[in-house]
């Protein structure tokens, strides 16, 4: 869904007679991007949108009162948090006040805020209400004294409303604008300022250890916000104390609250493994390849595992969640030095090379938990698409980019944000293993394949050329999991199979809808026996294991095979320790095993009548092919 | 790219939802259905996101028809090529 595609889905919407639209809600993250300003009219539009023209059975909408107040003029932080809130299933009744109404709106107990009986209530704080009109640069105790009694009438009306209403109530920290800072001349003087004034911010914080009453620490968060937190001339014309972008910073983080208040906390990370807890692919790569030490990008990887620890230590479940050879991963975790993820501190591992959508279903079944519990972290975008397609309720955390922003990304949406941790929060990971037992997932292969349709895939097979020759050569040689031997062809001898009338050299690529895979795979072919085409070799890259790459490829073999008059394909299989998936292939598309010599399987497939191998998602291209 | 007056329309009817066909270089802000100085800011800030310019509030608050503002904002990307 793109940008305008939300705002007109919005605008038809607000038709009254207009039937809802069960994907707009989790649409909306797509306006994640989008300017600051199409967000804000996205959010008014909405409005007017009753709540059950958006609900759906995968993305259930809770309904809570928020009530925005504070110390300037709070409204236009409103459309931003009914978007951030609506983004993460909660449909919201918000009351806002106007200027300055915070002290009021929490001590006369029939204020309209308190007639509203929010679930929550944000108070919006800035400087310049603790900050006496005058002050003496050369008095800075009296600063200190003059804040400490503007913090006690907050304090006061805060402590009076807790006691009267069972709502929770979120204050934060406040930034001090540099004008301030600057005001003074003094290096001495600057820093005795900054100590007063974060004095003032240590009591809000501790205000938030009590009752119902929370403090954001926003000015820990506004570090890498960029741009000044607020337009002077917003500011002096319309007491506006933070610019648009602060406005929706901190809705972020409010709607993150409300989700904490409602308690709906995710509460397991699923992880992927390859690429995303270390670089590299463990199968291909190997044990001593795969990088996760103390060098980028290996550090970056081993940062997120890090974030993965403090998680589980806090009460988040974690669960693997990887294509891959489970006895390979077993001794990973076993035997990496650098790892700092043991499988002791995963509740259940799904390794297997079966679909993820179908893996994170069997998981939150297993630990007997809603899929909106789950969070979904992995660095390939089809496996992240494919999960938000089948199972939306999933919270998914694409790691795509440069893997130094990844453990940003990982906690950037507050996912398992809760209230408060506790003891037990400590113990739940052994809790639950002890409960599921140290379950593994079957590898579960199934019809969903209409995900498959969407992608449109298409498949082209061809005979190498110049171009190609050097890297199907290559992918030949590196790839260990879907290969048939471990003697590979090596450059010099695919250039002799691709200039002799006894071979064939295909390669094999693939393009769907995100984009060109490019080369994913190759087939080499000995044709010698007119009657009978042997495969000698068939790779293919683990990026597109489980979409039936492998079935179109083979199905354009056939042809070719039986359009020169050959009665069966032949295919050689050599078991490695790690190429189980590559030998799967050969009884999955009805090849029969005929013999066995010296280590080598030979299997067969007939080509009368013509098998039908070819995927119905799968589109194949035509390759030019001289036979 | 649109022109300026095109951009200038969308944005309007971003934050106010008027129509941007219903705009023209004559209509007058103080015209357009539910047009406050709450709507006036949102423009501003809408315009300088979207066209990376600063306006001089004063200026800004001055303008009462659609083609003046146009007129404002070309002058301010003038200066800020120039």
């Amino acid at each position: 869904m793109r940008v305008e595609e939300v705002l007109l889905r919005i605008r038809r919407l607000r038709r009254p007679d207009a039937p809802g639209d069960p994907e707009l809600a989790p649409g909306l993250v797509h306006l994640d991007d989008a300017a600051v300003t199409t967000v804000a009219s996205a959010g008014r539009l909405l409005a007017d949108v009753p709540a059950e023209k958006l609900a759906s059975p995968n993305f259930p909408l809770r309904p809570l009162r928020v009530a925005i107040t504070g110390t300037f003029t709070p409204g236009t932080v409103e459309p931003l948090l009914r978007v951030a809130l609506l983004r993460i299933g909660i449909a919201a009744e918000i009351h806002v006040s106007g200027f300055d109404q915070v002290v009021l709106d929490l001590s006369d107990p029939g204020s309209a805020l308190a007639e509203f009986r929010p679930d929550v209530t944000l108070c919006l704080l800035h400087d310049g209400w603790f900050l006496p009109a005058e002050w003496d640069p050369g008095d800075l105790g009296g600063l200190a004294d003059a804040l400490g009694e503007r913090a006690a009438v907050l304090e006061a009306a805060v402590r009076g409303y807790a006691a009267r209403s069972d709502g929770a109530l979120l204050l934060h920290t406040v930034p001090l604008s540099p004008l301030e800072h600057r005001s003074l001349v003094s290096f001495r003087g600057r820093a005795a300022l900054g100590r007063v004034w974060r004095e003032l911010n240590g009591r809000l914080l501790e205000l938030g250890e009590r009752d119902t009453t929370y403090t954001l620490d926003l000015e820990t968060l506004l570090v890498d916000h960029d741009g000044p937190v607020r337009d002077e001339r917003l500011y002096r014309f319309a007491s506006m104390a933070w610019t648009p972008t602060v406005d929706r910073r901190y809705a972020h983080e409010a709607a993150a609250f409300c989700r904490a208040v409602l308690g709906r906390t995710a509460k397991v990370l699923a992880l992927d493994l390859d690429n995303t807890l270390w670089a590299g692919v463990l199968g291909d790569d190997g044990l001593a390849g795969i990088m996760l030490g103390a060098d980028y990008p290996g550090n970056c990887h081993r940062d997120v595992q890090r974030r993965a620890l403090a998680l589980r230590r806090q009460g988040v479940l974690l669960a693997v969640c990887s294509k891959n050879d489970p006895d390979v991963v077993t001794e990973a975790f076993a035997q990496h030095p650098d790892l700092l993820l043991r499988a002791d501190d995963f509740v259940a591992q799904a390794v297997n090379w079966g679909r993820k959508d179908d893996n994170l279903r069997q998981l939150a079944n297993t630990l007997n938990l809603g899929l909106d519990a789950v969070v979904f972290a992995d660095d390939s975008p089809f496996e992240c698409e494919l999960v938000r397609h089948e199972l939306p309720a999933v919270r998914v955390v694409e790691l795509a980019g440069d893997p130094a922003g990844f453990s940003g990304r990982l906690l950037a949406e507050g996912h398992f944000t809760v209230l408060a941790t506790g003891a037990t929060d400590r113990e739940r990971t052994e809790l639950y293993r002890a409960r599921s037992g140290r379950e593994r997932f079957a590898a579960t292969f199934d019809s969903a394949a209409d995900y498959l349709h969407e992608l449109k895939l298409r498949v082209t097979v061809r005979p190498v050329d110049d171009l190609s020759l050097p890297r199907v050569a290559q992918l030949g040689l590196r790839t260990n999991q879907f290969t048939m031997t471990e003697r590979a062809h090596t450059e010099a001898q695919t250039r002799q199979r691709a200039a002799s009338p006894d071979h064939l050299v295909l390669t094999v690529e693939v393009t769907d809808r995100f984009g060109a895979e490019g080369l994913v795979g190759g087939v080499w072919l000995d044709r010698s026996d007119r009657d009978a085409w042997v495969i000698e070799n068939f790779v293919l890259s683990c990026r597109v294991f489980s979409r039936g790459v492998e079935q179109a490829a083979l199905h354009r073999v056939a042809e070719l095979a039986g359009s020169t008059g050959a009665t069966r394909l032949e295919a050689l299989f050599r078991p490695t320790t790690r190429n189980k998936p590559g030998g799967a292939v050969w009884p999955a598309t009805g090849f029969t095993m005929a013999s066995e010599q010296d280590g080598t399987t030979r299997h067969v497939l007939p080509l009368h009548p013509p098998p039908r191998l070819l995927p119905a998602w799968i589109a194949l291209e035509e390759g030019d092919v001289r036979a | 790219m649109p022109d300026l007056f095109t951009t200038v329309a969308d944005l309007i009817e971003q934050v106010a939802d008027v129509p941007a066909e219903r705009l023209s270089p004559d209509v007058r802000f103080a015209t357009l259905t539910n047009w406050t100085s709450l709507e006036a800011l949102r423009l501003l800030a809408a315009l300088e996101d979207e066209l990376g310019v600063r306006l001089d509030l004063r200026a800004y608050l001055a303008v009462t028809a659609v083609g003046e503002l146009v007129g404002l904002v070309a002058g301010e990307l003038d200066g800020a090529a120039r």
